[in-house]
């Protein structure tokens, strides 16, 4: 990624920054006059509120710092621009990325805790390697089951730790 | 000196040994696999090692401790996951090492490094363990929280690929993830939502397997070709080697050491440490964070020597210098020995009897380490594309195992997969898990100094204070074009 793309980049992500220093700000401030033991014999110094608002007023005053240089360096965002993150959401690999994040969410919030955990973490790995095509499915099948048991074995048998 | 050498003669002529080669190989594995850290693995020991009589569970609990603080810089250079914590900065150069083909290498340096760790560890327990408490004991809750701090900052200074100030960015982000929850001083529920769930706050294992290993299956996993890894060089590192980096070595456990000492700070922040007083001592600083060979020694030496260190305050204060020190605390009360001062009076060479152990641990841990590694290296043949989703689930089963709770599992997710957004754009992963080790610590102190004092002052009267604080203020202004000009200005 050259500086002038990466830039562009941090444009964004300075504002989506800057979004959540202010919100933490607010919500701090909150949390600053409250009825609480020290707060009031002591001073609003000791409050909850004081840590996370040191470190809002650090994170917004970086966000701002970083979004003058991304001004400054990126050279402003042009139509080509919007054109290229088109063909990047059109491409084969943030197809795959989005397909393994699909399934992280299916696996972790969907199939363990509902589903036996070999079963859950067996389809969650045959799914996985088959949508980049790691090998034939016939091995996936053993590796994906084969993991599962090994890991099941380890970590509840071995390590006596409770499978979720 | 009588109570060491008899240890270390009986335990070479007991069937001790083998229970010590034992600990020490299971140690390595579960300081390897991410979830389950060095502090995890003694309080499932301590459980276990209960009806054996004191020297043989000591045996087995230190054994442990020292091969799990090793183990952990396995997963660190082979998977770019940090097994525990404390191998966070062994993956910063352990992993771009593996990536060139210099996996091998890379673990048989970390092992000796955590060899020569150990070794120095024990001998500054032997030997200043009294003098060195009196001087953690001068730190003061202001000290702590500027310590924290300054951990953090430094850490963002130098893991910074891109900008300086993202590194910071990083470790701030951290450091608020690490305020969700009640509050330890007032028991006041921050950012939380009403979610009783967020109400026990973020737990940091979850979080840096998270941040470290979500990433790395997304970016790797995409791969179209499946890339493998010719990995050559032998695990077994020469001693000449090794010796290129005694300085580095030695410094690094002079300050693995002193961190160890200073009471809840540990391995983790004794690691880092020596990484960063490493690079900014190294003639080669570019090459940091690329696949340097002197960073993976100064991390591993760093957080093994810590080890001697968190024991210091451990029996001679009752204060345990770290995590996994504060559990081996426990199983040492629950075999009758009473850490404090009072300590060498009640058990005349108990001192010298654990540094026998951690002697006899060190050398120990240079067989199994072989063992072990040669194992794990073939980890590195597989082809991403199916080593990848392995270790998506070695991921989700070490972030249950710390707590046995789902919602870590959720935690660990979203985590990653925010934090996979900033690492694309070189948003540097170490600060925030630093920020996140750290904050509570910061938190904590920084309040409690402003309600004993009342003022802000202490942190700039009181002379280690006013160091730090100088420190961390130098730190910032050298982002600063016209600082950097000053200096410059009064060079020429």
């Amino acid at each position: 990624m050259d500086k002038k793309e990466l830039r562009k980049k941090d444009l964004f992500a300075s504002l989506i920054l800057l979004g959540i220093g202010i919100w933490v700000f607010i919500e701090s401030l909150k949390m600053i006059f409250v009825d609480l033991p020290g707060v009031k014999t002591v001073g609003w110094f000791v409050a909850p509120g004081v840590f996370p608002m040191i470190l809002s007023i650090g994170l917004i005053l970086m966000s701002c710092i970083i979004l003058a240089i991304a001004v400054k360096e990126s050279g402003g965002i042009k139509k080509g621009d919007w054109e290229r993150i088109k063909k990047y959401l059109k491409s084969k690999d943030f197809l795959i990325i989005l397909s393994e994040v699909g399934l992280l969410f299916l696996y972790i919030f969907v199939l363990l805790g509902r589903v036996h955990f070999i079963i859950a973490t067996a389809v969650y790995l045959f799914l996985s390697m088959f949508i980049v095509k790691a090998s034939a499915w016939y091995k996936l099948v053993i590796i994906s089951i084969a993991i599962s048991v090994g890991v099941a074995y380890l970590f509840g048998n071995l390590f006596k730790i409770p499978l979720p | 000196m009588v109570h060491f050498l008899s240890t270390i003669y009986h335990l070479l002529f007991s069937p001790n040994i083998v229970i010590m080669f034992l600990a020490n190989i299971l140690g390595i594995i579960i300081g390897a696999l991410p979830g389950l850290t060095a502090t995890m693995g003694i309080a499932l020991l301590t459980g276990l090692t209960y009806g054996l009589p004191r020297e043989v569970a000591l045996v087995v609990l230190m054994s442990l401790y020292i091969g799990a603080i090793y183990g952990g810089s396995i997963t660190a250079i082979l998977l770019n996951i940090p097994g525990t914590g404390s191998a966070a900065a062994t993956a910063l150069d352990g992993y771009p090492l593996a990536l060139k083909g210099r996996a091998g290498p890379a673990i048989g340096m970390a092992r000796l490094a955590s060899f020569f760790g150990t070794l120095f560890g024990m001998f500054m327990l032997m030997a200043i363990a009294p003098q060195l408490a009196k001087i953690a004991l001068l730190f003061t809750s202001a000290e702590y929280a500027l310590l924290g701090l300054f951990g953090v900052m430094i850490s963002g200074f130098v893991a910074g690929e891109d900008l300086k100030i993202k590194g910071w960015i990083a470790g701030f982000l951290g450091m608020l993830v690490s305020c969700i929850g009640i509050d330890n001083l007032h028991g006041y529920a921050r950012f939380t939502f009403g979610n009783p769930m967020l109400m026990i706050g973020i737990s940091f294992v979850p979080a840096m397997i998270g941040v470290f290993g979500i990433p790395q299956v997304l970016d790797n996993l995409r791969l179209v070709l499946p890339q493998r890894i010719k990995q050559i060089g032998s695990v077994l590192p020469k001693w000449s080697e090794f010796m290129k980096h005694l300085p580095n070595a030695l410094r690094s456990g002079i300050i693995g050491t002193g961190i160890g000492i200073i009471p809840g700070a540990g391995e983790d922040i004794g690691a880092w440490m020596s990484y960063f007083a490493a690079r900014a001592m190294s003639k080669e600083k570019e090459k940091f964070g690329k696949g340097a060979i002197e960073g993976v020694v100064a991390a591993e030496t760093g957080n093994n020597s810590a080890i001697g260190g968190a024991i210091i305050p451990l029996l001679t204060l009752s204060i345990p210098g770290s995590p996994p020190a504060a559990v081996l605390l426990g199983a040492l009360l629950l075999h009758g020995i009473r850490p404090g001062p009072m300590l060498t009076f009640e058990f005349p060479g108990f001192i010298q009897e654990m540094g026998g152990i951690m002697f006899v641990a060190s050398f120990v841990l240079l067989i199994c380490g072989i063992l072990v590694a040669k194992f794990f290296i073939k980890v590195l043949d597989t082809p991403p594309k199916i080593l990848m989703p392995i270790v998506a689930v070695l991921s989700v089963m070490g972030a249950y195992a710390i707590n046995i709770r789902i919602f870590d599992v959720y935690v660990m997710l979203i985590l990653g997969l925010a934090y996979y957004l900033l690492f694309k754009l070189k948003y540097p992963v170490a600060p925030f898990v630093l920020g996140v080790i750290l904050g509570p610590m910061i938190d904590e102190n920084l309040r409690r100094t402003l309600w004993v004092h009342k003022s802000f002052a202490p942190f700039v009267t009181r002379p280690v204070a006013l160091v730090l604080f100088i420190s961390i203020i130098l730190l910032v202004l050298s982002q600063f074009k016209w600082f950097r000009r000053l200096f410059s200005r009064k060079r020429a």
